[in-house]
Order: C-alpha cells, then structure tokens, then sequence
C-alpha cells in the first residue's frame, strides 16, 4: 500500500551551485529507486541555517510530495542517512496534496525557469562534493605540520653554515 | 506611601498573544514567520498561559515549532 508523503531535504550549496537538476536528483531518484513515484518537486528557497549543519550555514531547500510504499520506506530513510549532499530531511505523511503545490512545482518545469542568484553576501567557498579530498583546499594546520620537516632541514644544515663561517674566522685571525 | 499599593514582587501581568490579536495556531512548520510570535527571544516556546491557545492548538504550534528546528529554520537556542 502506498502512502503520499511530503518531504522536506536541505541540500548541500556545494552540489546546488554545480546545478539545480543534478541537486534535485539526488533526493528523487532516491525515491524512484525505492519504488516510489514523485508528484511534484520544487525549489523553496536558498537561506541562512538558524544553526550550522555539517559545517555549513547556508543551503537550499527542495519540497516533495511523492507516494512510496510501505516496504520502500525504511530503505529510503536509510539512503537520505548515508547521501552526503543531504544535510538534513523531515517526511511526513500527508492526506492528500494541498492546494497550489502543483502549480507552484510547474513554474519550474518551464523553460524560462531560472534559480535566484545568491545573495551577495554569500562568501562561501563551494566546492563539487564529488571530488576527492586532494582537491580540497587544505586546511593552515595541515600545511604547518608538512611544512616541519622542511624546518629539521634547514636546522641539519645550520652547523655546516655555523662550522663554514667558523672556519673562515680562524682563518682571518 | 499610599495603602494598598505593592512593593517590588513579580511581575504577574500577563500579555496573552494569541486572543489579543485574534491569532490562528499555525500548524506548518513552513510558516516560520507565523511560528515566531510564539517564541521568547532565546527561542524558547510560549506556555499556553502566555499564548492563550486551546491544548490542541498549542500542540500544534509546539509540534510545528520542532520541526522547523530540526530543519534549521528555527533556532534551539538564542
């Protein structure tokens, strides 16, 4: 038997910046894969979190209503808990579509649709959540402990300097 | 000074906000705007004394209230 639910996913900026199609295919093909099928799918807004997730302190919103189910559920449930650009995401059950969501969920299917551009003061540095940790910029206190090493050396090569201007001293005297 | 008046104590008065202002319990937790009137500035949930609300209503606001924190669209606190 399935049952309509309405979720809500707060979806990585990182991913929503490489492009709204692919970010939202995240959480639908979620629900596709778990034999589910989604009725409407739509923007609800990029804003600043109340509290950082993850690390982060804005994202994006995406609001579903879809049908899964019953035995798709826990599955579900168990993919949006191990999916990275998931921040964070409330199902609930609902009766029946509200009034408007399918209009609303059709602005976006138009052509002329276009995400709002970030707001100016968004300075975050995003990146694609796919790519490995080398291509992440590295953090200061990980460049000062492999900068250490190169420190010992410059310590090894001291006293040959030191013994060298020592040995020029004699030498003058 | 004159008799009959108090002296320091608490302060009981008590700003009802829902029945002064005619308000509808909001039940979605997408109305954070709505959800607001009913937090202390630390983001703490109205008692039922201070909203006026029925049970089932301050339920509501209360449920709603936790779920917009889980989505970060309320804090916890401050």
């Amino acid at each position: 038997m399935a049952q309509i639910y309405e979720g809500m996913f707060v979806l990585d900026n990182d991913n929503v910046r490489a492009g709204w199609s692919g970010a939202k295919a995240v959480a639908t093909d979620l629900i596709v894969k778990h034999g589910g099928t989604v009725t409407t799918a739509r923007h609800w807004g990029e804003r600043n979190l109340a509290y950082p997730i993850k690390g982060k302190s804005r994202a994006t919103y995406m609001l579903t209503y879809y049908e899964l189910p019953n035995e798709g559920l826990l599955g579900f449930v168990r993919d949006l808990d191990l999916s990275v650009p998931i921040l964070r995401y409330l199902l609930l059950a609902v009766d029946a579509l509200p009034e408007g969501e399918e209009a609303e969920a059709a602005k976006e299917v138009a052509s002329d649709f276009a995400l709002p551009d970030p707001p100016r003061d968004d300075v975050g540095e995003y990146r694609l959540w796919e790519e490995t940790d080398e291509d992440r910029p590295r953090s200061p206190r990980r460049e000062h402990t492999e900068e250490a090493p190169s420190m010992d050396e410059d310590e090894t090569e001291e006293p040959v300097a030191v013994a060298a201007e020592g040995a020029d001293s004699t030498e003058e005297n | 000074m004159a008799a009959g008046k108090k002296r320091g104590g608490r302060n009981t008065r008590k700003v009802i906000v829902a029945k002064s202002q005619k308000l509808v319990a909001p039940a979605d937790y997408k109305d954070c705007e709505g959800l607001k009137k009913y937090l202390g500035p630390q983001g703490q949930i109205h008692g039922r004394s201070r909203t006026g609300f029925g049970a089932q209503d301050q339920k509501s606001v209360k449920r709603a209230v936790k779920r917009a924190r889980h989505l970060a669209l309320l804090p916890f606190v401050g």
